[in-house]
């Protein structure tokens, strides 16, 4: 972390100490601020902007405050405490006003200018949105306090070079008179990885009703009962009533205990069932939540999340604080208020597992729990894996798993491709695959080989033709069979026994036993030519009927050469070519041939 | 052979090196029971021991006196692997033996931490999981290399590729 002070930047910081809270139900506005020990000689003062950025590349803003205190505590150590603009907003009083369907643009400046006029932002879902009703003479910050939460907003004052009114997640926002809409930027979740053992959950009292009262008022001359408001010299009749929303999940013959909003103003008829809805969403869900999290300015407070409690359960709660610790990274404690249980059913989840695969090889899995319509995009990693005793890094072909979890248990499955062999040359990517190539051709037959070869084992052999006539005793056939998890083909070739007759087609010679391809040609790059198999890597094994071993590699034969080159055709699904195999047994040389298939 | 704040010691010596790779506090299990470890970085810390020759007093009481003058760090030049390290380190502890039979004091030994890592990742290092795709806009053909440097993916085109590496 850094701070920038005026236009000069200061690395060697220590003693950060950071923990932005929000307030979610309309009691307060936090000032925030940070305390930092700045090593320098120079001379901090008060009343300077102090910028708290990371040391990413961008520099990410942590919060843009200003200096309230400077003491120097070392010889070349200064102690700062900056806070949050918004404490200037005490200094501002405004007088009553009557707000008549006024602009909330209109509002908000009044209660900025003119000290803070340039340093606030509005979510854009507050556009059009209007102010109605009595405000008395008060500070700027407690106006700034009833906007927000007739808004159903909050303020942001970090992570951001502005002060920023955002709406809470899930509400519902109405402008008059016939918009309504729900806020979409709902609920985070928060990966099980980035979460510390262990969050704990508590309960807070449970809240029987919030009871709010809603307001109107009518310019005229008030009675000696009417209840009155003055601005300037124009009078208004006040008439209010409460309205209450009960908890459906206490039972009635529980002891109250109501939350009631009385004496805010502003509160009418237009936005007191949004009102009542937010206070309901949070005092009636009387969990709390307390984790501490890997977070790199990932989470604000403000914003409703997603966590897990174990490695099972999951639930949502808006963050009221974080209590930023650093060190290369950062770590908050995090305080979730407003959690309902779990087993309620807006919080419906379901399992997605995203699989990582090679062909048929499996490289990786993982898994996430997420809730069901949730539009997921998980970028895909780079694979680093051993395969037969071979390192490969494999790359993935989509950027990223994209898709609706639905209920149930999701299954999203990607395909990779070999991007680098660092057996072969650290760090350099050999391209073995492109969208649309010119497919070659080799003595006549068409060669082509499906994206990612045949390294590292993917796809199925098909133990082809091999037949054998002659010799004595009984063939089992032609079997491959491949290492790792690739499904061994079959073959068809093979002798019966005695009679010399041969099943399949192939050359003519005797199979005792059965033969195997226990590894594959390698794909390999010429520089001449481009991508070329050869007979290296390839290993036949061919098990007697009598349980001998015979390895037949050195003598094996491809119809292919080296130096031809293997194209790779968009589409293309499998690829086969012929070996020929050809060894000695019990004195006499054999020969088999078969046709192997790799498949995508 | 050693040299503090420029100045060559150049005397025999012993010396001992620990490379001290250091978490920070914020370190811990998580919930899905991997460790999270927050690396803040490798610093080097040295333990020499000189054996300077007698009748060179006076270079023994100059090297002691710089040693233990109390200052924040000295610049160090140190052996390191098959060369040499430079590092700013603070000095914390300084240690020798009176030799009543010479009447003389010997065996100096001092050791050296390093203030600043040797070795260190940056945040953005960290936070990045592994390699990071292929840039939409380098267009892969055949023969083409893509080489994955600190700074993310380099892309060599078949004919300087060529070159290069085969």
């Amino acid at each position: 972390m850094r701070v920038v002070i005026g236009s000069k930047t200061y690395s060697e910081i220590s003693n950060l100490s950071f923990s932005p809270e929000t307030d979610l139900v309309g009691a307060q506005i936090s000032v925030n601020e940070f305390w930092v020990d700045v090593k320098t000689d120079d001379s901090i003062s008060n009343g300077t902007d102090i910028t708290l950025i990371d040391d990413l590349e961008n520099a990410n803003i942590w919060a843009k405050y200003w200096i309230v205190s400077a003491e120097r505590i070392g010889e070349s150590v200064v102690r700062v405490c900056a806070q949050s603009k918004i404490t200037l907003l005490d200094r501002k009083i405004l007088d009553a006003v009557m707000y008549e369907n006024t602009a909330l643009s209109q509002v908000l400046y009044d209660i900025f200018s003119p000290f803070l006029v340039d340093e606030y932002a509005v979510d854009q879902v507050f556009t059009g949105k209007t102010i109605s009703g009595y405000c008395p003479e008060q500070t700027a910050r407690e106006r700034l306090l009833w906007v927000c939460f007739v808004l159903g907003g909050y303020l942001r004052t970090f992570f951001s070079d502005t002060i920023d009114i955002l709406p809470l997640a899930g509400e519902t926002i109405v402008i008059p008179p016939d918009e309504e809409y729900v806020v979409e930027n709902e609920v985070i979740p928060v990966p099980i990885d980035k979460i510390f053992w262990r969050p704990s959950v508590s309960h807070t009292d449970v809240v029987t009703a919030v009871k709010v009262r809603k307001y109107s008022f009518t310019q005229g001359s008030p009675s000696s009962t009417d209840e009155y408001v003055e601005v300037g010299a124009t009078y208004y009749i006040v008439n209010s009533q409460w309205v209450t929303l009960v908890n459906p999940d206490v039972p009635q013959t529980d002891p109250p205990n109501e939350i009631v909003i009385d004496g805010v103003t502003i509160i009418n008829n237009d936005n007191v069932s949004a009102i009542l809805s937010h206070l309901s969403r949070y005092y009636f869900n009387n969990l709390q939540i307390d984790l501490d999290v890997i977070n790199n300015a990932d989470y604000a407070p403000g914003e409703q999340l997603m966590v897990y409690t174990d490695e099972d359960t999951l639930m949502k709660g808006f963050v009221e604080q974080c209590n930023f610790r650093f060190g290369l990274q950062a770590r908050s404690s995090i305080r979730l208020a407003g959690v309902g249980d779990p087993s309620d059913s807006d919080v419906d989840t379901a399992k997605l597992i995203i699989r990582y695969v090679y062909g048929t090889l499996n490289l990786d899995q993982k898994k996430y729990t997420f809730p069901v319509g949730y539009v997921y995009s998980i970028e895909n990693p780079y694979i680093d894996a051993t395969m037969n005793r071979h390192r490969y890094v494999y790359r993935p072909l989509n950027r990223a798993a994209e898709g609706t979890v639905a209920a149930g248990t999701n299954v999203n499955t990607q395909q990779y491709a070999i991007a680098l062999d660092l057996e072969q040359s650290t760090k350099i990517l050999h391209i073995i695959s492109v969208d649309s190539v010119e497919v070659q051709t080799v003595d006549g037959v068409s060669i082509a080989v499906i994206d990612g070869g045949v390294s590292g084992g993917s796809g199925t052999s098909t133990g082809g033709s091999g037949s054998s006539t002659g010799g004595s005793g009984e063939s089992a056939g032609g079997t491959g069979e491949g290492e790792g998890t690739e499904t061994g083909g079959s073959g068809s070739g093979g002798s019966t026994g005695d009679s010399g007759e041969s099943q399949g087609s192939g050359s003519s010679s005797p199979v005792i036993g059965s033969s195997s391809i226990t590894s594959y040609p390698r794909q390999v790059y010429n520089s001449e030519t481009g991508y070329e198999f050869t007979s290296e890597g390839l290993v036949v094994k061919h098990t007697t009927g009598i349980g001998n071993t015979v390895d037949v590699t050195s003598s094996c034969t491809l119809d292919m050469e080296d130096g031809d080159i293997i194209a790779i055709p968009d589409g293309v699904t499998e690829f086969s070519f012929p070996v020929n195999i050809t060894y000695t047994y019990d004195g006499q040389s054999y020969t088999t041939s078969y046709t192997v298939t790799v498949y995508a | 052979m050693f040299t503090i704040d420029g100045i060559e010691w150049d005397y025999p010596c012993t010396v001992e090196r620990t490379a001290k790779v250091t978490s920070s506090e914020i370190s811990g299990m998580l919930l899905n029971k991997q460790y999270f470890n927050d690396v803040l970085g490798t610093w080097m810390q040295y333990a020499v021991t000189v054996a300077v020759p007698f009748g060179r007093e006076e270079e023994y009481t100059d090297l002691y006196e710089t040693l233990t003058y109390p200052k924040d760090g000295h610049q160090f030049v140190l052996p390191y692997n098959e060369g040499t390290i430079q590092v700013t380190g603070r000095v914390s502890s300084v240690s020798d033996r009176w030799v009543r039979s010479h009447n003389h004091w010997r065996q100096i030994k001092f050791t050296v931490t390093a203030n600043h890592p040797s070795k260190a990742l940056t945040l953005g290092e960290v936070i990045s999981t592994g390699m990071t795709p292929i840039p939409a806009d380098m267009e892969a053909s055949i023969g083409d290399l893509y080489e994955y440097t600190a700074s993310g993916w380099v892309q060599r085109f078949y004919e300087d590729a060529e070159d290069m590496y085969f």
